[in-house]
């Protein structure tokens, strides 16, 4: 089981992360990941090994993680972040990180199913178009098309919430200038 | 809020940076281990035994008897009309066993090239790697994959080599 093993080093991080960002659920993305690796197990006497590795597994794991979905239907986007850096940046622009990353997970959230795939494999593990269209089973063309939506979604969705002026470089008058319009 | 592709990337990077590694080895080698069993005993299950053998071939040879029979029969007739021989010269038989032979010699060198291959295909991950001196993830992805699935059994299918080489540093 050396093999196996040396795989498993070598992709744990990527498919936990792949799997986080798909379901916004770590506990899932921990069952996903462990389940897409026994699966890859199973299936391994399919692997063409004159083919890469990578989008055979991403299928397997994709796989895994929207059959996790089609069950759950729903994920619940976590607000903030429980465990946070240990450093001596300042409390407020931490939490203000960590809100920004859990804004772009819910926003992911947010996309069906399809989009969040797409968006996942090619901005995320940078997968190619035809790559992509490979892992889900469809067209380059449609692969770009949902692409394209996914991009302008998450664009809007993180519009929204536009970053706040740093707390450390920031004056009064900065902060109040947020609220206040200039009379 | 304008996003290119590349401050998508870093978006994601960060945002799936939140997921804290875990060593999931642990919680996979034992239901691995019984997963492997169970592949490497159905291959064995699945070997080709002389008694499967006997009765697969059995109805072929009982077959080619009777078609045997039946063509025997046939010159037989043939000669009977015509009073002629049927046309199997010396020549003809001195051919036939001279493309036999050079069929056993191509299969010869087959086999000879198959073992070759295999005899490549068995040499450890590290000796490829260092032939060619650099062996990125990818590459070492589908070398334990296909160590993998030599490992449970399964014969090897890429003939052509898995380790990308690097051009070397230019000498004058």
């Amino acid at each position: 089981m050396g093999a196996y093993a040396r795989l498993v080093y070598l992709y744990q991080d990527i498919a936990l992360r792949t799997a986080y960002l798909m379901t916004n659920d770590r506990q899932a993305a921990e069952d996903i990941a462990q389940n897409a690796f026994l699966n890859t197990l199973r299936s391994i006497h399919r692997f063409d090994v004159a083919r890469p590795f990578r989008p055979w597994f991403l299928t397997i794991l994709t796989n895994e993680a929207r059959m996790f979905l089609r069950r759950q239907r729903r994920t619940v986007a976590e607000a903030l972040d429980a465990s946070l850096p240990d450093d001596d940046a300042p409390m407020l622009a931490r939490l203000i990180e960590a809100d920004e990353r859990a804004r772009i997970r819910a926003a992911l959230a947010d996309l069906d199913e399809p989009y969040r795939t797409a968006a996942v494999l090619y901005y995320y593990n940078d997968l190619s178009v035809d790559e992509v269209a490979q892992v889900t089973n469809c067209r380059p063309g449609t692969v770009k098309s949902r692409l394209f939506t996914a991009r302008a979604r998450l664009r809007d969705a993180l519009a929204l919430g536009q970053p706040l002026p740093s707390p450390a470089s920031n004056t009064r008058e900065e902060w109040m200038a947020l609220g206040d319009a200039p009379g | 809020m304008h996003l290119d592709d590349r401050q998508l990337r870093d978006k994601l990077a960060k945002a799936g940076s939140d997921m804290p590694h875990v060593d999931l080895w642990p919680h996979l080698h034992q239901e691995a281990a019984a997963i492997a069993d169970v592949a490497q005993q159905r291959r064995r299950g699945a070997g080709f035994s002389p008694f499967t053998a006997t009765r697969l071939l059995a109805p072929a040879f009982a077959l080619l008897l009777v078609l045997a029979a039946s063509l025997t029969s046939l010159q037989g007739h043939e000669q009977r009309i015509t009073g002629n021989t049927p046309a199997l010269t010396t020549n003809q038989g001195d051919a036939s066993a001279e493309r036999a032979a050079a069929y056993n010699r191509r299969m010869a060198v087959g086999e000879a090239r198959a073992l070759q291959l295999s005899a490549s295909q068995g040499s450890s991950p590290s000796d490829s790697a260092s032939a060619s001196g650099h062996l990125t993830d990818l590459d070492a992805a589908r070398l334990a994959a296909r160590d993998l699935r030599r490992e449970l059994g399964f014969r090897p299918v890429a003939a052509q080599p898995l380790v990308r080489a690097r051009p070397g540093p230019q000498t004058e």
